[in-house]
């Protein structure tokens, strides 16, 4: 990858992994710190990567990175619960996507993860199981059970409002 | 056909992923169509993809990398810099020299050397443009100032001849001196936030294309983006180190107004062991903000 490919990267990938990252740590300087930190160990390995493959290597980077971050607060929850404690607060005007965010907030750090990968940025399973270090049947089975999750949780606000 | 009642979820919740196989998506829809009390269930399904919610980075313009030698790395002012930075200037102060004319045309990069002897700053030398002053301060007459109108030849003389530049640095700041844009007798006034002066000093100020780059990202965004100024020293083993420093256009913008006539500006620095500190060089005094 030369070095205008790189910058290329900074403009395309740059939103779309502080996006990835600033939704799951909740916390914009840290989400900041990983972002910038992706980008430094791109820019050191950007001789020997292809630029296509720049995306794909900047969000495993970052994904790992963020994992640390998450484990450091000791917050991660890798169970598969869903947060029925998380306080409700949806009124008539909340529309479709506020309550799917109020939603998705209540996945664990995983799934949550697992389908952002999925809908903001349309990796495979496969993909998303080599970004994660998960194995491709596990991210199916997080992921559909995450997706039955979000769609309880429509329906519960559809019965609400 | 092996779709059916017991397993047609995880073809849904598949075909929702775009993980189905064409032939199993034929299946899954003829199936659907057998039971549409389930179509209901698939459009639960797809309202829970989430839809694109586009966000900004704000500081993209940091991410940028260059290895073109003269087109120099920004600094990212971040925690591990700050900290590095405080702890290796506690006895370091910061000197930065850059001209500037008054339409704020961030014309050029230039790199400069210069040399002090062990008394202090009076044999201080710039080989870049200073002002004209008819009514100079008397440290002035030490600087090895260049006029305005000078040829290359001029600039030459004014570089240190045993200074170690490289001919790369020489060529560009032949260049930047040539291309500073004045009118009539407008002055062009070095700013200089100073620390110790050591030789061999490289002071480097972001090229024309970098300032652009972020003035537009301002204009953008509406975030102001400090104009870095990087600087590296080398002194001793002992004072050895680098750092950076910025301005803001508003510094920069200030000073103009001001028309520098009294040689005293307010500057914003990140470290904070200089905040508050007021550091003079010859004629020139500087005052870190608070």
């Amino acid at each position: 990858m030369t070095e205008k490919e790189y910058n290329q990267c900074v403009d395309l990938y740059a939103d779309r992994l502080y996006r990835f990252i600033v939704k799951n740590l909740k916390h914009e300087e840290n989400a900041r710190d990983v972002v910038q930190n992706s980008f430094e160990i791109l820019w050191k390995q950007h001789d020997e990567l292809l630029f296509e493959k720049a995306r794909f290597y900047l969000f495993t980077v970052g994904y790992r990175n963020m994992i640390d971050f998450l484990r450091k607060e000791k917050r991660i929850s890798l169970m598969d619960e869903f947060n029925e404690d998380a306080k409700v607060n949806i009124n008539e005007e909340q529309g479709l996507k506020s309550i799917l965010q109020q939603a998705l907030n209540r996945l664990n750090d995983i799934q949550k993860s697992l389908i952002m990968l999925k809908d903001y940025e349309g990796y495979s399973y496969e993909e998303i199981s080599e970004i994660t270090g998960l194995n491709a049947s596990q991210v199916k089975v997080y992921l559909h059970r995450a997706r039955l999750k979000l769609k309880s949780y429509l329906v519960k606000m559809e019965n609400v409002i | 056909m092996n779709i059916n009642l017991n397993n047609y979820e995880e073809y849904l919740l598949n075909y929702v992923d775009g993980e189905l196989e064409a032939e199993d998506e034929k299946e899954l829809l003829q199936f659907m169509g057998k039971y549409p009390e389930l179509e209901k269930e698939l459009q639960l399904l797809q309202a829970t993809k989430l839809p694109d919610d586009k966000m900004v980075f704000p500081y993209k313009q940091q991410l940028y990398r260059s290895k073109t030698p003269g087109k120099k790395k920004v600094i990212v002012l971040n925690k591990i810099w700050l900290g590095a930075a405080v702890a290796a200037s506690v006895a370091l102060l910061i000197i930065a020299y850059f001209s500037i004319n008054r339409s704020y045309k961030p014309s050029t990069e230039f790199v400069f050397n210069h040399k002090i002897t062990k008394q202090g700053m009076d044999t201080f030398k710039i080989s870049m443009p200073l002002p004209v002053q008819p009514t100079a301060p008397k440290e002035q007459k030490h600087l090895a100032i260049t006029d305005h109108s000078g040829k290359k030849t001029e600039h030459k003389r004014a570089i240190p001849k045993k200074t170690e530049i490289k001919q790369q640095d020489t060529s560009t700041i032949l260049y930047a001196q040539t291309n500073v844009e004045r009118e009539n007798n407008e002055k062009i006034i070095p700013i200089a936030p100073v620390r110790k002066l050591f030789k061999k000093d490289t002071i480097t100020m972001l090229k024309e294309a970098d300032l652009a780059k972020r003035a537009q990202h301002e204009v953008e965004k509406n975030v102001p983006v400090p104009v870095i100024l990087k600087g590296s020293t080398k002194g001793n083993k002992k004072t050895r180190s680098q750092s950076s420093f910025s301005y803001t256009k508003e510094d920069i913008d200030s000073i103009i107004t001001d028309k520098i006539v009294a040689f005293q500006h307010t500057v914003s620095h990140p470290l904070e062991a200089l905040k508050g500190k007021k550091i003079k060089i010859g004629s020139f005094s500087f005052v870190f903000k608070k």
